[in-house]
């Protein structure tokens, strides 16, 4: 340990200013407060505009699906399915075929950017409401 | 304003959990320390005051998946260190082609405290001579005299070589020599 080492080790620590510690808290405060905001701001923004571009497309399905006037109708061809099994099966799969179409090709591009909107507002609020610590 | 190991790790804890306000009391406990280190990597106080603000910052941001059973300094002192290199990342930093033998002679550094004492003007003139050094070398002064750290902890915060560690050691001190030759007399 020479001379220039051992200076280096007696040099005096710079002092903070007695102020800075509350200074930097208010900083990061602050920081913090505009992050919330901005955040809240977004995910609010991603859950209207997800709301405005599925809800209408979402009301209009109602007309694209033909329910049964009542359940009976559903109970009667469940029924069938002990009688003739495969009969009832093409059925079945024939029906959630037809309604799968019929939803698909009444749902637009704006439906699924909504959807996505609203997928990321709710991923947002989720993220808002739960504790960010213990990922691993 | 030093924290047992055990409150560190509870205030972690509840930060990790969103509580913004035991992350302050982490800001309180660990601005000196940080400030003594950070003001030695850079030249003035308002830049080592910004640098503490933007590493409180992204500490703040990355808290979620830092392990709570590592030590919290030097984890700051990490960041710090990878703030200060990203602002001086136009110029060059710690160039490779500086590696070579050099000597394997870590130091005691706290053997005969009597004989640290110094006097006020060649303090100064030190500190003057550190502040002209280049950014990387003040860097590893800082983190071998002020913190104390060992060359193999230096080497994990700048993810560098060892090797290189000890090369801008040896050098910065030449360089340090070298100037405070030129202002006043060897030291």
């Amino acid at each position: 340990m020479d001379r220039l080492d051992r200076m280096l080790v007696g040099m005096k620590p710079e002092i903070p200013e007695a102020t800075l510690a509350d200074r930097l808290c208010s900083q990061f405060r602050h920081r913090y407060q505009r992050a919330r905001r901005m955040y809240l701001g977004l995910m609010m923004v991603f859950m209207v505009v997800g709301c405005s571009l599925v809800l209408p497309q979402a009301f209009r399905l109602s007309g694209t699906v033909d329910l049964p006037e009542n359940g009976l109708v559903v109970v009667g061809t469940s029924m069938g399915a002990f009688a003739s099994p495969l009969e009832f099966w093409n059925t079945v799969s024939g029906s959630i075929y037809a309604v799968q179409n019929g939803l698909l090709g009444a749902l637009q591009t704006p439906f699924w950017i909504g959807l996505f909107g609203l997928a990321m507002g709710a991923m947002m609020g989720m993220g808002w409401l739960l504790p960010t610590g213990k990922k691993e | 304003m030093t924290l047992p190991l055990s409150v560190v790790q509870e205030l972690i804890q509840s930060a990790q959990s969103g509580d913004s306000l035991a992350y302050e009391k982490l800001i309180q406990a660990y601005t000196a320390p940080l400030y003594r280190l950070a003001r030695r990597f850079v030249r003035d106080d308002q830049e080592a005051e910004s640098i503490l603000q933007e590493t409180f910052w992204r500490v703040w941001q990355n808290l979620a998946r830092y392990q709570n059973d590592r030590p919290f300094f030097p984890y700051l002192v990490t960041i710090t260190v990878n703030l200060v290199r990203d602002r001086w990342r136009s110029s060059a930093w710690l160039a490779e082609d500086d590696l070579d033998t050099v000597e394997n002679d870590p130091v005691d550094l706290l053997s005969n405290p009597e004989e640290l004492l110094v006097n006020e003007e060649q303090q100064a003139l030190l500190v003057e001579a550190i502040e002209q050094l280049s950014p990387h070398y003040r860097v590893v002064i800082a983190l071998r005299y002020q913190a104390n750290y060992s060359y193999e902890k230096i080497a994990e915060i700048l993810d560098l070589p060892i090797n290189t560690i000890r090369t801008h050691l040896r050098r910065a001190k030449q360089a340090l020599r070298a100037k405070m030759e030129a202002n006043n007399g060897p030291p």
